[in-house]
């Protein structure tokens, strides 16, 4: 088999880094499958999968963190962006308990603020670039960014149940695929290979939301795809890995999920949900660099 | 005449004093008297070995380091090293990159969250909690170290190298200082496969008096 391949690629291949991000990749994409199949084969119906997906979404991205550390982080972690991974288990674990009691949207709210203080708290607080800033700047940029991210939690599960799951999911896939890329060559290559994790399990839940287009999306998938990604992204920008720009831009990328298509043509949806996030993705790549 | 001969050579003298350039006197053989004596940045060097591929050694060295070494010669058990190094200037000798982006590429992958994370751990320290005077020259140095946020003990071997009593303003002297660490104790655990885990520090520093470090410094 290696002999089909051309030497470069195999070279290539060989590279200890590439096999370090394929292994990242394949246990992600593994793990969510499986739950995908595991789910769909439990719950009977189609229906019931949804639910499914969001484990598959967490558990590739935690199983992608699990090859970079080795293992699941200690609580609490050795490196603060290893809170990425419990804060994502924690928002699928608080996000479908609430599911299944059907409560009032003001127990959804909470649960999306708590998430959003913890990713606050945990993540962006301790930030070494917070040496430069005065405690009014602090308050700013964490209560802006707090209330920016609260909001896309709360539009984006609103603008799920509406749409088709492929929509959904397709930012999702080119906004961690950014992620890996510009991580990737701005030398962080641990939390590349965890977004790389999150872009495979948005692949597999790309694919599944092709297969079953009627299949309703995941709410849960949704807001627990948007903490690990938004997480993994402000570590980044606060040990100044990647640029504000960037960042904001593949955020963005990954809100396109907001844009309206209930009405759209299959063309103009995959123009909106495809299109504008790889376009955004590609002016991030531009801007990916910190400045020295 | 002989007046503006004696004052020409006055002018002469003072100057060859103040001009830290000046040849030195010759280095003796006795550690440094008491005092207190700051590091010299521009003759001490921080340099660092780690395996690479498992095939050779890689070097690299931190270009800012600053600190203080208070000295008393009758009790030299009680001596109390600090030092203060700047993470950010690691320097590997990476300077071979063809476009902007691979230019210090290494250099910039050390400095950020694989392995040093200087924006979140600025500074690299170390105090020292005992010193041995091993005799012939030599000490043993147990102190703190504090890398990537992590505090742990480390025993350094230490050769004494030489003292220069300078005419005017006090003296210098130097150490060369030898410790390995074991990275992952400093959970610096980004690729231990690839990368060697143990990590042989090499420190040369130069010291000098508080009042010579102030005329340098003019």
């Amino acid at each position: 088999m290696s002999n089909l391949l051309p030497d470069w690629l195999r070279s290539w291949l060989e590279e200890p880094i590439v096999n370090e991000w394929l292994c990242t990749l394949g246990w992600a994409a593994g793990v969510a499958l499986l739950v995908q199949v595991a789910g769909a084969l439990a719950g009977g119906t189609l229906a019931k999968s949804g639910a499914a997906g969001s484990v598959a979404l967490v558990l590739g991205f935690v199983a992608s963190v699990c090859t970079v550390v080795p293992g699941m982080p200690a609580l609490p972690p050795a490196e603060r962006w290893q809170w990425c991974a419990w804060l994502t288990a924690a928002s699928l674990l608080l996000l479908l308990f609430e599911e299944r009691q059907r409560a009032t949207a003001m127990l959804r709210f909470l649960v999306h603020l708590g998430l959003v203080v913890a990713l606050v708290w945990w993540i962006v607080r301790p930030s070494g670039r917070a040496r430069e800033w005065s405690p009014l700047e602090l308050q700013i940029a964490q209560i802006g960014g707090g209330l920016a991210l609260l909001l896309l939690l709360l539009l984006g599960e609103a603008r799920v149940a509406t749409g088709a799951a492929w929509t959904q999911a397709l930012p999702g896939v080119l906004a961690a695929a950014g992620a890996v890329a510009i991580l990737g060559d701005c030398t962080f290559d641990r939390l590349a290979r965890c977004a790389a994790g999150l872009f495979a399990a948005q692949l597999v839940a790309l694919l599944i939301g092709v297969a079953h287009r009627a299949t309703p999306p995941s709410r849960a998938a949704f807001s627990a795809g948007t903490i690990a990604l938004s997480s993994v992204l402000a570590y980044a920008v606060c040990a100044r890995s990647i640029s504000d720009a960037a960042a904001l831009l593949l955020l963005l990328a990954w809100a396109c999920v907001l844009l309206p298509a209930r009405t759209a043509t299959t063309g103009r949806a995959l123009l909106m949900a495809g299109g504008l996030p790889a376009l955004l993705c590609g002016i991030a790549w531009f801007v990916r660099a910190t400045p020295q | 005449m002989l007046l503006k001969l004696a004052l020409a050579a006055s002018t002469l003298f003072s100057i060859a004093a103040i001009d830290p350039q000046s040849p030195p006197a010759a280095p003796t053989s006795k550690p440094a008297a008491s005092g207190r004596y700051d590091i010299d940045n521009l003759h001490t060097a921080v340099m660092f070995k780690v395996r690479h591929l498992g095939v050779s050694n890689s070097y690299g060295r931190f270009n800012q380091v600053s600190g203080s070494l208070i000295l008393d010669a009758d009790k030299p058990d009680e001596a109390l090293l600090q030092l203060k190094i700047d993470a950010k200037s690691i320097d590997t000798n990476d300077e071979t990159g063809v476009t902007d982006a691979q230019l210090d590429a290494r250099d910039k992958h050390l400095r950020g969250p694989d392995f040093f994370n200087v924006e979140e751990f600025p500074t690299i320290e170390f105090e020292s909690t005992t010193v041995t005077d091993q005799g012939a020259g030599k000490l043993q140095i147990v102190g703190d170290l504090t890398l990537h946020g992590v505090t742990k003990s480390v025993t350094a071997s230490a050769e004494y190298i030489g003292t220069n009593t300078g005419v005017q303003f006090g003296t210098s002297f130097g150490y060369e200082a030898k410790f390995t660490l074991n990275r992952l104790d400093f959970e610096m655990n980004y690729m231990p496969e690839l990368l060697g885990t143990e990590i042989t520090v090499l420190v040369a520093l130069e010291a000098l008096s508080a009042a010579l470090r102030r005329a340098c410094d003019r």
